[in-house]
């Protein structure tokens, strides 16, 4: 191809990118007149139909065999009607092979309604002139001897007017019934026209096409593309076979007949076909009770009872099982688990990292209640937990208290039950627990547990006398500050594709540190692996006497102010101050969160240690407490692990 | 023709939905992935193999089983979609035809015997051999367009890239997989 201009507009053709009226008449005008330019373009042309008949053969398979069924029963039952119809008017009329012309005609009507009147793919005007011709090609089975007794061979054809004359009550009578039905079953059929009809004119969803699901609630740009074309999507708009749902910047959930729910996010395109729900692009997220295939680029997940979420990316599928467990291809993935097919590699399975809630030390060792285990006979703690893996359960992590009015005598001995419904699923003794240097206490067995299902792990004192002899579970957070993090306690998941601790992590308290006047502290955060998110930022400090407002300062490591805010915090609670827009803590870079407060009386705040031994991913390993008294910063007690009692919010994927 | 397939005509001539269905499901992405390269309206792709079953249903008694079942149902997808695209010259002028229609009877053109069937399948082979080979960016450029169906326009928003420089990407990649589907042909 010489001619840039001309090429250019070739690509754009084929690259279905409208032409305007002019750039198609310059690319006719150049197809004509150059042979050259010809012959390459129809190479590209062919090529370009070669590669879309690779992936159309696999697409809408099964709408395309499910249309042609019906098509073909259809068919199979106007012929079988038309046969029946010609042999009763033989044998009942006695005019061997003449049929009365009106049934005739009128069975003929009826075959090209029931022709007419089944659900094809849509076609252009075109197209619909082949569907009449497969119409005259239905017909000609009438013509073609068939199965159905004949009148007798060796029978004379008899005058029509005396044949009519000698039809007796019994002859008549059945015509009349054959001809009654033929009426009824016109009607049925002309009733499917009309609703056809009334379709086509109103673009209204067909109440005869079985609608599979329906939009629940969709936000921004979201619209449903059917064989009527593309609208934008409505709440409770019903959802057949065929359909599209495609969002630009809004999402929507959608709701089918079979009890599925499907969350489709932002810049995602699905499609629903018979039994199956096709990511085109973007994100899903299903929840299935029953049976479920979403197909993707990749292979199809597949499974009964389950949640997961499917991403489409350009050169990757991306399938996370939430609950239950599915099959991405041929490969089995558990619950809390990730399955990635990257280019042609088969896909890989891991372990997925829990959803990040916070960034930063979501804890607050202000809100600190050491809670007694069974120092009341029968009292126990209960910690209620969901997996967020399908995977055995080989051990938990805690800390016990020890400290004044945390423990008593010999601290009696802790029972560690791991419950689902009240059935225990795996226990283990701690018999000394003040003499416990481990915080690692070992089932008997490992427990499986179903990531997205609710567990209950239960401590209780069995010691003969509890309330001289009891010790303390130490928690840190909880409910009541407000700390999106509630327990001390660490809990060992082991699947076949990795290990992880899912808890808090946190477990170790230094004193106090003020913040008054030069008396600051600061949180040194050096973002690692991916840029974050972040739409605001909390603080726990307690209030001592009645101070000024603390000022919250976000800042660049060369000192540049991001966010600042001044607030009056509540003691021993967390307190949230919303970022003005969502700023981006870009990875690689480090940033401060400066806590300062007018000199006078104080806040104090408590820095928090990671517990010994603890591996869980909720520890801030980007960040590090600092203090300064008014000259350099430096890192509190020379520790790199502490934390402040701070985190940021994280802006939803 | 394998025993199997053989059963299957044998029992759809007597009748059997049950065994025709079977054979459609068998042999369906063929038979639409072969029309796909005469027309380029997915619905038309789809309303001519449909119109290709109902024809190869009502003719299997004169299926003699001299040629491989598929060739066969190939051949009659061709002669379906050479009626539909003669159709279209009767109706329109090439002149008042879409830019696309007119493509389409260009290449019907030379489509006309029936070597088309016997190549079809050798040359999706070697396509699907030089696609593995394709480059990362190219191969996901591919599935984005042919596969995704993501508009052109899209992508390029998408990838941050001037709209010129996706469509002059996919002639670039397809004149690659050309030369290697030609490469491939030749060497077999």
């Amino acid at each position: 191809m010489s001619d840039a201009r001309v090429v250019d507009l070739w690509a754009r053709h084929l690259a279905d990118v409208p032409l305007d009226a002019d750039d198609q008449a310059e690319l006719r005008a150049a197809l004509a007149r150059n042979d050259e330019f010809r012959a390459e373009a129809m190479r590209d042309l062919s090529f370009d139909r070669m590669l879309r008949a690779r992936y159309r053969a696999s697409q809408d398979a099964e709408a395309f065999e499910h249309a042609l069924f019906r098509t073909l029963e259809a068919e199979r039952d106007a012929t079988r009607f038309l046969r029946k119809v010609n042999a009763k008017l033989q044998a009942s009329g006695g005019r061997g092979d003449r049929p009365i012309p009106a049934l005739v005609a009128l069975a003929a009507l009826l075959g090209l309604a029931i022709l007419v009147a089944v659900p094809r793919a849509p076609s252009t005007p075109v197209v619909e002139a082949h569907a009449g011709t497969a119409v005259v090609e239905t017909t000609r089975p009438v013509a073609v001897p068939d199965a159905e007794p004949h009148a007798p061979v060796g029978e004379p054809a008899r005058p029509e007017r005396s044949a009519a004359a000698e039809e007796d009550e019994a002859a008549r009578a059945e015509r009349e019934a054959l001809e009654k039905k033929l009426a009824e079953a016109r009607a049925r059929e002309q009733q499917a026209l009309d609703e056809m009809l009334r379709r086509a004119q109103d673009g209204a969803p067909p109440a005869t096409e079985a609608a599979c699901g329906r939009v629940e609630t969709a936000t921004g740009d979201a619209f449903v593309l059917t064989r009527r074309g593309r609208g934008v999507a409505r709440i409770g708009e019903a959802l057949a076979e065929g359909d599209s749902v495609q969002t630009g910047a809004g999402s929507a959930s959608l709701a089918f007949a079979d009890g599925a729910r499907a969350d489709l996010a932002a810049r995602s395109r699905l499609r629903v076909e018979r039994g199956r729900l096709v990511v085109v692009a973007g994100q899903l997220t299903l929840r299935a009770p029953g049976p479920f295939v979403v197909a993707a680029p990749h292979g199809d997940a597949t499974g009964s009872g389950a949640a997961l979420r499917v991403d489409v990316a350009r050169t990757s599928t991306r399938v996370e099982v939430l609950e239950g467990r599915a099959r991405f291809g041929e490969i089995d993935v558990p619950g809390g688990h990730v399955a990635t097919a990257i280019g042609t590699r088969e896909p890989v399975v891991r372990m997925r990292t829990p959803e990040r809630v916070a960034y930063g030390c979501a804890q607050a060792a202000e809100a600190a209640t050491s809670l007694p285990i069974g120092r009341e006979p029968g009292a126990a703690v209960s910690i209620r937990f969901r997996a967020p893996y399908t995977a055995a359960v080989p051990e938990v992590r805690l800390v016990f208290a020890c400290g004044k009015g945390e423990s008593s005598g010999s601290g009696g001995e802790v029972r560690v039950e791991l419950r689902e419904d009240g059935r225990v699923l795996a226990a283990a003794l701690v018999r000394k627990p003040r003499a416990q240097g481990e915080r690692a206490v070992a089932f008997d067995r490992p427990a499986t547990v179903e990531a997205g299902r609710a567990y209950e792990l239960v401590l209780a004192n069995p010691d003969t006398n509890p309330r001289d002899n009891w010790i303390s579970l130490r928690t840190l957070g909880g409910g009541r500050s407000g700390s999106p993090i509630v327990h001390a306690v660490e809990i060992a998941y082991r699947s076949a594709h990795g290990r992880a601790f899912v808890g808090p992590g946190y477990a170790e308290a230094s004193p106090p540190v003020a913040i008054a006047g030069a008396a600051r502290v600061r949180e040194r955060i050096a973002v690692r692996g991916e840029d974050v998110h972040v739409t605001s930022v909390s603080v726990c400090v307690r209030r001592v006497g009645r101070p000024g407002p603390l000022t919250v300062r976000l800042e660049e490591a060369g000192g540049a102010v991001v966010e600042e805010a001044a607030i009056e915090p509540k003691s021993g609670a967390w307190t949230t101050v919303p970022f003005a827009r969502p700023r981006t803590l870009r990875a690689g870079k480090t940033y401060h969160v400066v806590l300062s407060a007018p000199a006078g009386d104080r806040y104090e705040i408590v820095a928090l240690a990671p517990g010994v031994g603890f591996k869980s991913p909720e520890i801030f390993v980007d960040g590090v407490a600092q203090a300064t008294e008014g000259a350099a910063w430096e890192d509190l007690d020379g520790r790199k692990d502490f934390d402040w009692p701070l985190h940021f919010g994280v802006a939803p994927r | 023709m394998e025993h199997a397939e053989a059963s299957l005509v044998e029992e759809a001539r007597k009748g059997s939905h049950e065994a025709f269905s079977r054979i459609v499901r068998l042999h369906q992405a063929q038979v639409r992935g072969f029309l796909s390269r005469f027309v380029r309206n997915d619905d038309v792709v789809d309303d001519l193999a449909q119109e290709t079953f109902l024809s190869a249903f009502r003719g299997l008694g004169g299926y003699k089983g001299d040629a491989a079942l598929r060739t066969w149902l190939l051949s009659i997808a061709r002669h379906t979609a050479l009626r539909y695209l003669e159709d279209l010259r009767r109706r329109r002028s090439r002149e008042t035809a879409g830019l696309d229609a007119e493509l389409d009877l260009w290449l019907a053109e030379q489509a006309v015997d029936g070597s088309l069937e016997a190549r079809h399948q050798k040359e999706m082979t070697a396509l699907e051999a030089c696609l593995k080979k394709l480059p990362p960016k190219s191969a996901s450029l591919v599935a984005e367009f042919y596969y995704q169906r993501h508009p052109a326009v899209e992508i390029a928003r998408m990838a941050g890239k001037k709209e010129s420089a996706v469509w002059m990407a996919l002639l670039r990649i397809r004149e690659a997989l050309r030369e290697c589907v030609k490469t491939r042909l030749e060497m077999a």
